[in-house]
């Protein structure tokens, strides 16, 4: 597992991962990061287009499945531009002073049971209503968020889609290494 | 013992950054080519053109029609003519026309704040130094550890 800054002498805020030795899952050699990833992805209109269309998506078993395709992939290219226009925003504004508020409200639990824990797995919507697009990321302490992936949800649960499923464990294996390593915080000391 | 997440990060990220800098420059070409790469797929899937056929009778490179699906090629009056020619199709001219003024410059503003999460300019110094709030009387040094470990010197 390796973490990456989002700036030179960063030492709160945003962090990204990329996945090494992970055993069921590696971060493509061409990306630094599983953000640069996501970004190529997001932006790129015949992998959205063959991804909503596959079975991976869980389209045609959501609520969107009457929806048109060309339809759905235009919503998800605009809104990918929005969400990297936000999570920018946001790794600017976590880097100085107490940034707890702006992670713990922007990237909220996956799950109301999970509100708490520490690490925790959290998510962050590009806008308050009608997102396609999911940024997953693992809490550490108050001052830290981690980026792990990004998901295009079309179902109800991310159980219902094999590429979220694979987010979710993405997910997970963070979490774990976290607690296997007795990372706690990012404080300076 | 517990770790610090810092001790265990050695490299900053730089790609994401200077990517979306880029793409925000470039919003209003790149939704072009992603509407067009859109219609172009459509009309492949429609007819059943696979992108080396289109590639064959572009007389291009297979990578050069991934490249416009992909929206990463930067289309050309020539290039839409070879892609009209090989599907036998019309690729409409871009035109001038006179934006039309229904409603005033605030209240569209004010629709794109409500409908969109507004677009905001950021700073894209990859180097931003950082604003610390933290009282700089309050961080240890070696010269001010020195006053407590010998404080009849002061006296």
């Amino acid at each position: 597992m390796e973490i990456y800054r989002t700036f030179e002498g960063q030492y709160q805020g945003v962090y990204l991962a990329r996945f090494v030795n992970c055993p069921f899952y590696k971060t493509p050699e061409d990306y630094e990061t599983e953000l640069d990833k996501i970004q190529d992805h997001l932006q790129n209109p015949l992998y959205v287009r063959d991804f909503i269309k596959s079975s991976q998506s869980g389209w045609k078993k959501g609520s969107y499945k009457n929806d048109n395709l060309n339809f759905l992939v235009k919503q998800v290219l605009l809104e990918s531009a929005d969400l990297f226009d936000k999570l920018d925003k946001i790794s600017e504004e976590s880097l100085g002073g107490d940034c707890f508020e702006t992670l713990f409200d922007e990237f909220i639990e996956l799950s109301k049971s999970e509100r708490i824990d520490d690490p925790g797995r959290r998510k962050m919507y590009t806008y308050d209503h009608g997102s396609f697009l999911r940024l997953y990321g693992i809490r550490l302490g108050n001052n830290a968020i981690i980026v792990t992936g990004a998901g295009i949800k079309l179902v109800g649960k991310m159980q219902g889609s094999s590429a979220l499923k694979m987010e979710l464990n993405k997910l997970d294996y963070l979490k774990d290494w976290l607690k296997n390593e007795n990372i706690t915080d990012c404080t300076e000391f | 013992m517990t770790n610090n997440l810092n001790s265990k990060v050695s490299k900053t990220a730089t790609h994401w950054k200077v990517r979306a800098k880029n793409d925000r420059a470039n919003r209003r070409n790149i939704n072009r080519a992603q509407e067009f790469a859109l219609d172009l797929m459509e009309f492949m899937e429609t007819h059943k053109i696979t992108q080396k056929e289109l590639a064959n009778k572009m007389e291009v490179s297979p990578q050069q029609v991934n490249k416009i699906l992909r929206a990463k090629a930067n289309l050309t009056f020539d290039t839409l003519d070879k892609i009209a020619d090989a599907l036998n199709v019309t690729i409409s001219s871009p035109k001038i026309e006179v934006r039309e003024k229904s409603y005033s410059r605030t209240v569209s503003t004010t629709m794109q704040v409500v409908h969109r999460h507004k677009q905001k300019e950021i700073a894209e110094d990859l180097n931003t130094v950082m604003i610390s709030k933290k009282n700089p009387f309050l961080s240890t040094t070696l010269e001010n550890m020195n006053e407590y470990l010998d404080p009849v010197k002061e006296n």
